[in-house]
């Protein structure tokens, strides 16, 4: 199967700093992805080009051959750290917005994850608690059918119950024609839904590896590799 | 497009509804008022004036809010959408609020003495041309408003609104002198309110605003592709 | 379900050690259906293609077959188990022998104290009976 991401030598500058120096990586269909690195290392940065929200400086970036633009904006469902309702909202609008405006959003999909996070339909955007509006989030992104899942800090913030059943849905969720690119700094807790992780450090990629590979070459988990290559 | 003008209205109905509500509370309350005619008038057109501005800047923080948050920004439409669909919600409320107006306009003329004899007089292409002028100088003045907002935005990514508010006010500025460098008019007539005289530089004026809108538009449409 | 999981082992091959204590136990018994890719991935969270390998490594050992259409099956034959049991047994010992040796023991005293100690543990059985204890470990 193709390729999903392709990524060629892409540099990002911001103002004077270099968010990402030459970045090229390949993803391929029916893999969890972890992009691991501190705060500021560019991996939200690396999703964001990816998504189609801000172009690369350099180099490019393609989804399923087509390069980054208003066409792979159907292909790639992408989910910031920051929210993406609006505070009128109650959780049915926020679903018939995804409804109206992405064909591929699949309503029952999205009705039975809402149930399984405890979303009730007149719940109101703005009284839910941080967890679980990361749930809403993630409900919305996961339930729209694409190709590849930008999930940037998925459980960043949240309660480990929440944390729980995030994880939940994305393994559950999972299909062998998409990939998903988790970013996140909590390792511990992620490491195990990966198949691979890239570790991304001060716009570069120093590692890409897949996960039971690390385990059985180097004898230890990616929570303490990462410790190890980022020094904490 | 239409979508996201559903969702933008959603988002600002309290605000659309709670002004138009409140404007015609005012209305209402100044007409049956004990008041003089020449405070009414004055007062009701200050009350207008006021739920009109509130409305532009309303329409103009719409604009905004679509080429800026990133809800919008992941949505596969076309950049024009978002000019479209801002376009359409400032539109419509200048719509609703020229028929308030016009209503209440009507009224007093009416009852304050006078009444529409003279309107027999004025031919009916006259009328249409006035209402096709002023939606002209709606559009032009929409559409100049968002280009120097898309401007705006484009140095200042993350900002919040106002700053991006005074930028465009300062370049609407440079720009109505770049006007009067271009087409040796009084800026003022461009951006000015319609005149009641039916001569031919009705005609003029209307054949003038289409070629700065085209204009605009293009320049528009380059800028909002590459944001 | 839930297990203790060691990050810094392959996790395939703890799944792979689970489900076969899981079967020397008494859990599983002989042809029962183990839980499909989907339902344990979600049950353990634990990323799919690392259960698919687990079930691989499993159908190679022949501990698990497939059955097409049905799902997938611990095996029937009782020797297959047995083995696995020894195989389980084996690494028990190995660590207990160990264990013992280096606490001091010599070869016949370790095989003494292991007869008077399932002796004793006999006998406490016999008392905590009535309590029906699951003795299966996981």
């Amino acid at each position: 199967m193709e390729t999903l991401l392709k990524v060629d030598g892409v540099s990002k500058k911001y103002g004077g700093k270099l968010a990402l120096n030459s970045v090229s990586l390949r993803i391929g269909p029916g893999r969890i992805v972890g992009l691991l690195g501190s705060n500021g290392s560019g991996k939200s940065t690396l999703m964001r080009i990816a998504a189609g929200l801000t172009p690369p400086s350099a180099g490019s970036i393609s989804v399923l051959g087509k390069p980054v633009g208003k066409e792979t904006r159907s292909l790639i469902s992408y989910m910031p750290d920051l929210p993406l309702t609006e505070s009128w909202m109650r959780v049915k609008d926020a679903v018939a917005f995804y409804r109206d405006f992405y064909a591929d959003f699949d309503l029952e999909k999205a009705r039975e994850m809402l149930d399984f996070m405890s979303l009730k339909e007149n719940d109101r955007v703005s009284s839910l608690s941080k967890g679980m509006g990361e749930r809403l989030q993630l409900t919305l992104a996961l339930s729209r059918q694409v190709n590849l899942y930008l999930l940037d800090e998925p459980i960043g913030g949240v309660d480990p119950v929440a944390r729980g059943k995030i994880l939940d849905a994305i393994v559950r969720f999972y299909s062998e024609d998409s990939s998903l690119i988790v970013s996140t700094h909590l390792v511990r807790d992620m490491e195990r839904i990966f198949d691979e992780v890239m570790f991304i450090q001060d716009g570069v990629i120093v590692l890409h590896e897949e996960v039971e590979s690390i385990r059985i070459n180097r004898g230890k988990g990616i929570d303490d590799l990462f410790k190890e290559v980022f020094g904490e | 497009m239409i979508k996201l003008l559903k969702y933008d209205l959603k988002r600002n109905a309290t605000l659309l509804l709670g002004g138009m509500a409140i404007l015609l509370l005012c209305e209402f309350v100044l007409l049956w008022s004990r008041a003089t005619d020449e405070v009414k008038i004055v007062l009701s057109v200050l009350f207008f004036g006021a739920v009109a501005v509130i409305y532009f800047i309303s329409s103009l923080r719409v604009f905004d809010y679509n080429i800026t948050t990133v809800s919008r920004r992941l949505v596969p439409v076309g950049a024009l959408s978002y000019v479209g669909a801002s376009l359409l919600y400032g539109l419509l409320n200048s719509l609703v609020l020229t028929v308030i107006g016009a209503a209440f306009t009507a009224y007093m003329v009416v009852n304050l003495g006078g009444g529409f004899s003279w309107a027999g007089q004025i031919p009916v292409w006259a009328i249409v041309l006035i209402v096709v002028e002023y939606l002209f100088l709606l559009v032009y003045g929409f559409l100049t408003f968002y280009v120097t907002i898309a401007l705006a935005r484009s140095l200042v990514t993350k900002g919040v609104f106002w700053i991006g508010l005074l930028i465009f006010i300062v370049l609407t500025i440079v720009l109505s002198y770049v006007e009067d460098f271009l087409f040796g008019q009084d800026s003022s007539a461009l951006f000015g309110s319609v005149d009641l005289e039916w001569s031919s530089q009705s005609g003029v004026l209307a054949r003038e605003l289409p070629g700065l809108l085209s204009a605009w538009q293009t320049w528009g449409s380059i800028v909002f592709e590459g944001l | 379900m839930s297990i203790e999981f060691d990050n810094n082992l392959p996790i395939y091959l703890q799944i792979m050690n689970h489900i076969k204590r899981q079967i020397v136990s008494g859990i599983l018994q002989p042809g029962d259906k183990i839980p499909s890719v989907r339902e344990l991935a979600a049950d353990l969270q634990i990323n799919p293609n690392t259960i698919q390998r687990t079930f691989q490594e499993l159908e190679r050992e022949e501990v698990v077959e497939t059955r097409r259409g049905l799902g997938r099956y611990v095996t029937s034959e009782e020797s297959k188990i047995m083995a696995i049991k020894k195989e389980m047994a084996g690494e028990l010992l190995h660590q207990f022998i160990h264990g013992m040796q280096e606490l001091g023991f010599k070869n016949q005293d370790i095989v003494s104290i292991v007869s008077e100690a399932v002796a004793e543990d006999r006998k406490q059985g016999v008392k905590e009976g009535a309590k029906g204890g699951n003795t299966a470990q996981s």
